[in-house]
C-alpha cells in the first residue's frame, strides 16, 4: 500500500514537475516549451514544476514552495498571490497558465498517462479507493469497478451530509488516475 | 463664518482624500500562508449534471482558517470564473477546512474545466488552480 501510494504520489509528481519544467523553460526566454518523449522521471517533472513556479515569481508574484499533495500526489502544485479578480488578463491566473503551457504541460500530461495502473494494480488501488469512500461516509454499494468516473461522482454528490460530500470528492481526486479519461485534454 | 464654513469644507475634502489614499494603498493580503499551512485544489468532476471542485487548506497548528472554491470554465484559450462565483467555507479554530463547489453545468456540452481555490488564516492567503480535465455535461 505504501509503495504503491509513492509510486502514485511519484506520478503525480513527475507530471506537475513536467508542467512546472516546461513553464519555466518557457519563461522570458521566447523559446518553445519542451518536447517530450518516453518515460519523465520524477526528478525530472518536479524540475519542470520548480522551473514554472520560478517563471510566476519572475512575473512578479509570490509564490509558495511546491505541494506534493494534490491529486493524491501524483500531481505537483505551487500556490500563488491571489489577484482581486481571478479574470484580470494580467493576475497570477494568467502568468500561471502562460507559464504551465509554456514549461510544464507536456511533461506533466507525460508523466500522468506513464502511471495510468491497469490490471491488478488497478484493482488493489480500486479497493483502497473504496475503503476512502466508506470512510468518508459515502454509500458505496452502487459501484463497481467498471463504474465511470461520472457514476462515482453521481453517488458521492448524492450523499446528504456536506462534510461526506467534501471527503468523497477528496477520495475522489486522491485515486484520481484510476479515471483518466479527460485528463489533460488538448 | 463663511471663512469657517469653506474650511471646515477643505477639512473634510482633505480627510476624504486621506481615507481614499488610506482605501487605495491598503496593503494587499500576503500571499504566504503560514508556516506549516497547504493549499490543496481537487480536479474537477461531474456526474454529468453538476461540475464539482474542492479547496482544502490544512495546517499542522490550528488556526481561523477559511476557504473558498470555485469552477472555470475553458472558453478559447481563456479560463473563465463564470460559474456562480466562490463558495465559501470558514472554521473559527482548527487545522484544517474544506469548501467544495458545485455548478449546474447544464447545457455547456464538453469543455475544459479546472478547480480554483483560494484560502487562508485572515490576511495570510493565497490561491492556486487544480490540473484541467475535459468533461462531458
Amino acid at each position: 500500500m505504501l509503495t504503491r501510494r509513492w509510486v502514485t504520489r511519484s506520478a503525480v509528481s513527475w507530471t506537475t514537475a513536467i508542467a512546472l519544467t516546461a513553464i519555466l523553460a518557457g519563461c522570458g526566454s521566447g523559446e518553445p516549451g519542451p518536447i517530450v518523449t518516453g518515460e519523465v522521471t520524477l526528478a525530472q517533472y518536479r524540475g519542470a514544476v520548480e522551473r514554472a513556479r520560478d517563471c510566476v515569481a519572475r512575473e512578479g508574484f509570490e509564490v509558495s514552495e511546491i505541494n506534493d499533495g494534490n491529486a493524491g500526489g501524483l500531481l505537483l502544485t505551487f500556490s500563488f498571490e491571489s489577484g482581486a479578480d481571478p479574470n484580470d488578463p494580467n493576475g497570477p491566473s494568467a502568468a500561471f497558465d502562460s507559464c504551465y503551457a509554456e514549461h510544464v504541460e507536456e511533461i506533466e500530461r507525460a508523466w500522468f498517462w506513464g502511471n495510468v495502473p491497469t490490471g491488478a494494480q488497478r484493482d488493489a488501488m480500486y479497493a483502497e479507493f473504496l475503503v476512502c469512500l466508506a470512510d468518508a461516509g459515502i454509500d458505496v454499494t452502487p459501484l463497481t469497478p467498471s463504474s465511470t468516473k461520472e457514476q462515482v461522482t453521481g453517488v458521492i454528490l448524492g450523499a446528504p451530509e456536506d462534510d461526506a460530500v467534501s471527503s468523497g470528492l477528496w477520495c475522489l481526486d486522491d485515486f484520481l488516475v484510476l479515471y483518466p479519461d479527460g485528463m489533460f485534454p488538448e | 463664518m463663511r471663512r469657517t464654513r469653506r474650511s471646515t469644507a477643505a477639512f473634510v475634502t482633505t480627510v476624504m482624500l486621506i481615507l481614499t489614499v488610506m482605501t487605495v494603498s491598503a496593503p494587499a493580503a500576503s500571499a504566504a500562508l503560514p508556516s506549516g499551512c497547504s493549499i490543496a485544489v481537487t480536479v474537477p468532476s461531474t456526474d454529468g449534471v453538476f461540475v464539482t471542485s474542492s479547496t482544502k487548506i490544512t495546517c499542522s497548528a490550528s488556526y481561523a482558517l477559511w476557504a473558498r472554491a470555485a469552477v472555470d470554465e475553458k472558453i478559447g484559450a481563456v479560463w473563465n470564473n463564470v460559474q456562480g462565483g466562490w463558495s465559501t467555507e470558514a472554521s473559527t479554530s482548527g487545522t484544517t477546512v474544506t469548501a467544495y463547489k458545485s455548478f449546474n453545468c447544464n447545457g455547456h456540452g464538453t469543455d475544459v474545466w479546472r478547480g480554483r481555490g483560494k484560502g487562508g488564516t485572515g490576511t495570510n492567503t493565497t490561491e492556486t488552480t487544480s490540473g484541467s480535465v475535459s468533461l462531458t455535461c
